[in-house]
């Protein structure tokens, strides 16, 4: 009990360390790369190394951050009721987009693990890959995924979005701010949100309604393709 | 009337707990935190819960999201399942789903926002 106690408090002050020391960088030069997330990050890791933590004992010591997650989630209602006039305002457009983009994003995933001969194990963890964690965590084991691989998946996905997103839509000649905003949400949901957030207040408000619709757009649509996958 | 932050974090806990409850008794296949959300959201749609009761602890919450997804990108990191998923396949694949989706979503309401002024024309 008390080893337990001193793994979780252990934990959670080394989180809170590497984050605000990547937060403090950031304030200094807030440059796209250097995202508390990756340095926070690194530094943690660099951290845990130093100190032969491994692993399992860290994430048994940060499941509070989950548990943090989770009630993130729930708060999303406060944004969510802020933009109400805008999402009724522009309900097809986002539904358009958050479709469209969510659809897309899922076929090139099923028709590319068909191409790759992937398990179907991991094309399940796979499937769920652009929505907010703990709602993608839950669909992937719905379909018989693993839930750290996809864990891990969401992440990745999110981060590659955030790196090429940016550069890549201004590459495409994409003007309309909510274009931006909604594709940055959809398909790197809470970071591509605060990233929308950076562009301007239409930019960020889109990010946040797309990050949301499309994880229930998908949570709803995931029967059916279960259904679909098992023909 | 503003509260402090505590009870504004037993507001947002209590909408966790009422969704995972509403999800066990009424078996949705939603995460109990999303059901949370969606009350949550409807109690500020209908007025029974006040904007203020609320805004300060999750707009602070949400303001430092990235510090709640730092520990699973560790963990994942110095797990031992991790080193079995690295194929450049999956990463293929994760590259280029990212990039549909992106640039789906983003084509479609362009042309959306286009083919509606032209409508209005």
């Amino acid at each position: 009990m008390i080893t337990l106690l001193g793994t979780v408090f252990f934990c959670v002050l080394i989180t809170l360390l590497s984050y605000f020391i990547g937060l403090k960088l950031y304030r200094k030069y807030p440059k796209d790369w250097l995202n508390p997330l990756y340095t926070s990050s690194v530094l943690l890791i660099i951290l845990l190394l130093v100190t032969h933590v491994n692993g399992d004992t860290y994430q048994e010591g940060s499941f509070i951050f989950n548990l943090l997650l989770q009630l993130a989630i729930v708060s999303l209602a406060v944004p969510l009721f802020k933009q109400w006039s805008l999402l009724k305002k522009h309900y097809k457009k986002i539904c358009i987009g958050v479709i469209c983009g969510t659809g897309l994003g899922l076929t090139a995933v099923s028709v590319m693990s068909y191409v790759f001969h992937l398990n179907e194990q991991l094309t399940a963890s796979l499937i769920p890959r652009s929505v907010t964690l703990p709602i993608a965590i839950t669909i992937s084991s719905d379909l018989g995924g693993i839930t750290t691989t996809t864990v891990f998946f969401v992440i990745v996905s999110a981060l590659i979005s955030l790196i090429i997103g940016p550069k890549l839509l201004k590459r495409a000649g994409i003007k309309s701010k909510s274009a931006k905003g909604l594709a940055m949400g959809t398909s790197a949901q809470m970071l591509g949100a605060n990233r929308s957030l950076s562009w301007g207040e239409e930019e960020g408000a889109m990010g946040s309604v797309a990050m949301t619709t499309s994880a229930l757009f998908l949570s709803i649509s995931v029967p059916i393709i279960a259904t679909v996958l098992n023909l | 009337m503003k509260l402090s932050w505590f009870p504004q974090l037993i507001i947002i806990g209590g909408f966790l707990l009422l969704g995972y409850g509403v999800c066990a008794v009424f078996h949705i296949p939603l995460p109990g935190s999303v059901v949370g959300m969606i009350i949550l959201f409807v109690f500020l749609l209908t007025g029974l819960i006040k904007l203020e009761w609320v805004e300060n602890f999750s707009s602070f919450q949400l303001r430092h999201l990235t510090l709640l997804f730092i520990p699973p990108i560790v963990s994942l990191f110095l797990s031992s399942t991790f080193l079995n998923i690295l194929h450049w396949n999956v990463f293929m694949i994760l590259i280029l789903s990212s990039v549909c989706c992106l640039l789906g979503s983003a084509f479609a309401v362009e042309w959306y926002e286009k083919w509606k002024r032209r409508q209005i024309k």
